[in-house]
Formats: C-alpha cells, sequence, structure tokens
C-alpha cells in the first residue's frame, strides 16, 4: 500500500511537474476565421504567453514573419510547403521579450504566404522554425500546429461586411499597429468589392495608405486603377500610386486598363 | 538635404455649441476642414521652416444663427530656435477658404545631424464667435533615431539596427506612430540592376516598409534580395549605383496626424571595383551621420 501511494505520489509529481513545465510559457496560433467565403484574407492569430519567473524570447525573423513555416493541403490534395517569408529592408525587429506575466500577439495574414484561390478544405501545418526559450531552454513553440480552413464560394455581401469591419477597425484606429494589421488584411481582398473601402482607408489619413495602394493593385480594375489616379495627386503616396500604376499596365491584358493609365499616368486627376 | 514635414488635419465634424449665443437658440451646425502643415528644410546655409493654416467649413445657418458677420481667422506658430512667434492670416467668413503661411530661417550649423534649433509649432482657426476650436500642436513623436548596431553579414547584406524613444520618455505614447521607409531606386518601376550586378528585380520602386512606433528597434537590411541573389554576372567591370533613402514617421493622435524625417535622404551606394591584385570587389554603402557602414563581398567569385 505504501509503495503504491509512494507510486502515485511520484506519477502525481511527474504530472504535477509536467503542468507546471507546460504553463511557463505557452505558444497558440489558432485561425481568426475557419470558414471563410472566396477572396476573405486568412488570418492567423499568434499568442504566447509567458508564466515563466523569467523572460521568455523567441526570434521570429525577418519582419516578425520569417520563422512561420507553413505546409498546407490544398482542396484538390496537394500538399505544398510554403517558402519562408524573407523580406529586405526595413523590418520589424526579430526579436520578441516576453515579460513574466506578459502576453505577445501578432495576426499574421497568410495570404501573404499563399494565395487561398480555390473553394474547399484547406489543412494548413504551421510550426516555428526557432522555438520558445528562456535562460537558454527551450520552453514553448515546438509543436506545430494543424489548423482547418473551408473556403466558401464567393459571396459579395460576406466580402463586403467582412471589408467594412475591417475599414471600420483602421478609421477607429486603436493603434498604428492593429490598423496596419487591418489594412494588410484588407489589402488581400483580391476582389472588385474591396474597391470602395480601399478607398476609404487611402483617404483616411491614418497612416496606412500604402497597404490600400496594394490592394488596389492586385484588384487592378478600372475602379481601382482611377482610385489609384487619386493617390497619384498626392504627395505622400504618388511614387507608390505611380509604381503601382506602371505594375497594372505591364501586367494587364484588358487594352482599356492600358489606356487608361495611360492617360492617367500623362495627366493625373486634378 | 534634410527636410520633416507635419501635418495636421481636421475633417471630423464639429457641432458647435456657442454658450453666448445659446439663450437664442444659436446652435452652429458646422464642419470644419482645417489643416496644419508644417515643413523643415535646410540647404546647408540655413534651416527654413513652414507652418501653413488652412482649409475651410460648411455651415448651415438654424433660427436665430445666421453666421452673418461670423468670422474665421487662421493663425499659425513658428518658433525656430527663438526666432519667431504668432502669425495671423486675413479673418474671412465661416465657409470662405483660408490659408495663412508663417516662415522662418535661421543659419545652419553643420555641427551633426542632430544640431538642427529646436522647433516648435502650432496651428488654430479664430472664431470671432467661439474662439479657438482647432487648436492643435504634434502630439507624441519618436526622437533621437540612431543607429544602435551594424554589421556585414555576408553576402552583400549590410545589416543595421536602428533605435529611437518617445518625446514623452514613454514608449507606449507612440502606440499612434508607425517608423517608414522610402528605398528610390534610379530608373522606373519595376527597376533592374543591371550587369555586371546580379539581376535583381525591384518591384515596385519605390520599396517601402513600416514598423510600429512602440517598438523601440528595427532593423534594415541592405542586400542583395530575399533570398540572395550573388550571381553577379562577368565579365566584371567597375560599375556603381545609388538608392535613396529615407526613413520617416507618422503619428495620428485622435484626429491629428504628424509627420516627420528622421533620416535622409541618404544614398545607398553599390558599387563593383577592382582591387590592386585585379580581382573584383562588391560593396554595399551607407553614410550615416559621417561614418561609413558597409559590406563587401571580396573577392568576388
Amino acid at each position: 500500500m505504501r509503495t503504491v501511494s509512494r507510486a502515485l505520489l511520484m506519477v502525481l509529481g511527474v504530472a504535477a511537474t509536467a503542468v507546471i513545465s507546460v504553463a511557463q510559457a505557452k505558444v497558440e496560433m489558432s485561425l481568426q476565421r475557419p470558414r471563410i467565403t472566396l477572396h476573405e484574407p486568412v488570418e492567423l492569430t499568434f499568442d504566447v504567453t509567458n508564466n515563466d519567473q523569467n523572460s521568455v524570447q523567441i526570434d521570429l525573423g525577418r519582419d516578425r514573419k520569417e520563422n512561420f513555416k507553413i505546409t498546407l493541403t490544398t482542396p484538390t490534395g496537394e500538399k505544398i510547403h510554403l517558402p519562408q517569408l524573407r523580406k529586405s529592408g526595413m523590418t520589424r525587429s526579430p526579436d520578441v521579450t516576453i515579460a513574466t506575466g506578459e502576453n505577445y500577439h501578432q495576426t499574421l495574414v497568410l495570404n501573404e504566404w499563399y494565395d487561398f484561390k480555390q473553394v474547399g478544405f484547406y489543412q494548413i501545418e504551421v510550426e516555428l522554425a526557432k522555438p520558445a526559450l528562456s535562460n537558454g531552454a527551450v520552453v514553448a513553440g515546438q509543436e506545430p500546429f494543424d489548423l482547418t480552413l473551408n473556403v466558401d464560394p464567393r459571396d459579395e455581401t460576406a466580402l463586403a461586411n467582412r471589408c467594412e469591419s475591417l475599414a471600420a477597425d483602421i478609421i477607429a484606429f486603436p493603434s498604428y499597429e492593429v490598423a496596419a494589421e487591418r489594412a494588410l488584411a484588407l489589402s488581400y481582398v483580391n476582389d472588385p468589392v474591396a474597391v470602395p473601402y480601399l478607398k476609404r482607408v487611402l483617404l483616411a489619413n491614418k497612416s496606412v495608405e500604402v497597404f490600400a495602394i496594394n490592394g488596389l493593385r492586385r484588384v487592378a480594375t478600372p475602379d481601382a486603377v482611377q482610385v489609384l489616379g487619386l493617390a497619384l495627386t498626392m504627395d505622400y503616396t504618388s511614387a507608390f500610386a505611380r509604381a503601382a500604376l506602371s505594375g497594372i499596365e505591364n501586367e494587364t491584358a484588358d487594352p482599356q486598363v492600358k489606356e487608361q493609365i495611360r492617360r492617367m499616368m500623362g495627366n493625373p486627376i486634378t | 538635404m534634410r527636410y520633416a514635414i507635419g501635418c495636421i488635419l481636421f475633417p471630423a465634424l464639429l457641432a458647435l455649441v456657442v454658450p453666448g449665443a445659446r439663450a437664442q437658440g444659436c446652435v452652429l451646425d458646422m464642419h470644419p476642414y482645417y489643416s496644419g502643415y508644417a515643413t523643415e528644410t535646410t540647404d546647408f546655409s540655413n534651416v527654413y521652416t513652414t507652418v501653413l493654416s488652412d482649409g475651410y467649413s460648411t455651415f448651415t445657418p438654424s433660427a436665430g444663427c445666421t453666421g452673418s458677420g461670423v468670422t474665421h481667422q487662421p493663425r499659425a506658430y513658428n518658433v525656430l530656435g527663438s526666432t519667431g512667434g504668432w502669425g495671423y492670416g486675413t479673418a474671412s467668413c465661416i465657409t470662405c477658404y483660408l490659408s495663412y503661411q508663417n516662415n522662418q530661417q535661421v543659419a545652419y550649423n553643420e555641427t551633426g545631424d542632430d544640431d538642427y534649433p529646436p522647433w516648435v509649432w502650432q496651428t488654430e482657426i479664430f472664431c470671432s464667435l467661439a474662439g479657438d476650436f482647432s487648436n492643435n500642436a504634434p502630439g507624441p513623436h519618436p526622437v533621437n533615431f540612431t543607429v544602435k548596431s551594424w554589421v556585414d553579414v555576408g553576402e552583400g547584406d549590410l545589416h543595421i539596427v536602428w533605435t529611437w524613444a518617445s518625446s514623452t520618455g514613454t514608449q507606449s505614447d507612440l502606440s499612434g506612430c508607425t517608423i517608414n521607409e522610402t528605398v528610390t531606386y534610379p530608373g522606373n518601376s519595376p527597376y533592374v540592376w543591371q550587369a555586371p550586378f546580379p539581376s535583381i528585380t525591384i518591384n515596385p520602386n519605390p520599396t517601402t516598409g513600416s514598423v510600429p512606433g512602440t517598438d523601440t528597434t528595427l532593423v534594415d537590411d541592405h542586400d542583395l534580395g530575399s533570398p540572395p541573389n550573388t550571381n553577379f554576372q562577368k565579365p566584371y567591370s567597375t560599375a556603381s549605383f545609388n538608392a535613396v533613402q529615407t526613413i520617416t514617421y507618422s503619428c495620428t493622435h485622435g484626429t491629428s496626424t504628424t509627420k516627420g524625417t528622421l533620416f535622409g535622404p541618404a544614398n545607398v551606394k553599390r558599387s563593383i571595383n577592382q582591387n590592386p591584385n585585379l580581382s573584383w570587389a562588391f560593396t554595399v554603402l551607407e553614410i550615416i551621420q559621417d561614418g561609413n557602414y558597409l559590406a563587401t563581398i571580396n573577392p568576388l567569385p
């Protein structure tokens, strides 16, 4: 009996240790919306919670995106290891330190890695290239996260609602970081429905104009080009709008859009 | 040439209830669209600052409040070092377009990038009925933007870590701020590096990057693309080109936005030169506050 009790205590002790160990630091990833309609952005929430007595460090790579390794299985069953995202130029510092009792939160827009242009069921595996450390020891983030995403057929109402929600968050401007995350998501709504919302964000004076321009460049319809024409006349955005219009002109097969851009570049809207 | 740009915009609806007039049923239904802009430039002989207050209002008269005789006056405060002060534009009707600019200049002392004289600015609109109602000045913004460290990380990558602080001393006050870069290459968009450099396509040109102001550091990699393209094209020859980098900030606090320049415009020079032993070398160089920051591949394969 005593032996059994000791064994039980030992098991409990081990279990308790395991629980404490797990609770020291925790990495969580989830899709904000596991079911979306075609052309909605796919947003991943990344959280690190530190309940350790020491600070936790994590190296997320360039722009805090490079060290997310993503593998996905498409609706047709194709398994794709996506290249890690690595940006040149100015980026966020890769190193994040999370103090005891603190939480680190980040939203990733997975469309930066992959264009989810097929309707259907996706399996997405996300893992960190480098786990979270405390005093040099791994404390969390070693295991991959298996996520599922359903992409339903295009629905203009759903798209408009999503755009409205993102634009409202940007204009409310709780912080630049939140506005930039939402603007990045909005810029990946690769659908004509997004154009009026991108225009609203472009003109809102919330420091996220370049995201709006990138979104308009992706949509590349005559309406999107027209809004880029407005950006062409604004001091801060003019050079970016010009580059976006050049890009559309080079890539579009639509002769009307090409002509529209030529006229615009030669004679900007005033 | 260093410059700074600031602006404050007030596009929000303002429904003014004028206390002195309320007993007479005078409620102003007014939508003001006034802006404040500030710029700082130097030609290295003088430092020049301008502060512009401009805009207009829409106005719907109500019973007992026709707006007749009420005027708006643009005002701008511009003090550079110990020079300058308030300046006042012409008072005009509520819906008239107003514009007033206050200019100042002082001699430039070339003792370092941070030795510009202190500059304080503000814009406001004075209403003859309601008093000041667009009284705004720049909010918290990044200061002390400097290089924290730098390293040649190999493969032609000049890796610079920049750091900054908040004008208030509290980093979280910069939650409305972003730090941005623009790098412009010498040509159209897209811009393709020419031989003997690797064939790297810059698309779009200019490139941009941004980080939240609440971060205390950012990294800047002047590299050979991502992943790096080190396929320098033979036959090698002496060649160089400059990209121009400017780092700015933009801070939004409530309905106001302030913008300014933290660094640049500065050349990022990439060059290929022959060594005395006839081998070839690649260098990327940026001069920051009179210091040379560079990365090399020497010799080229």
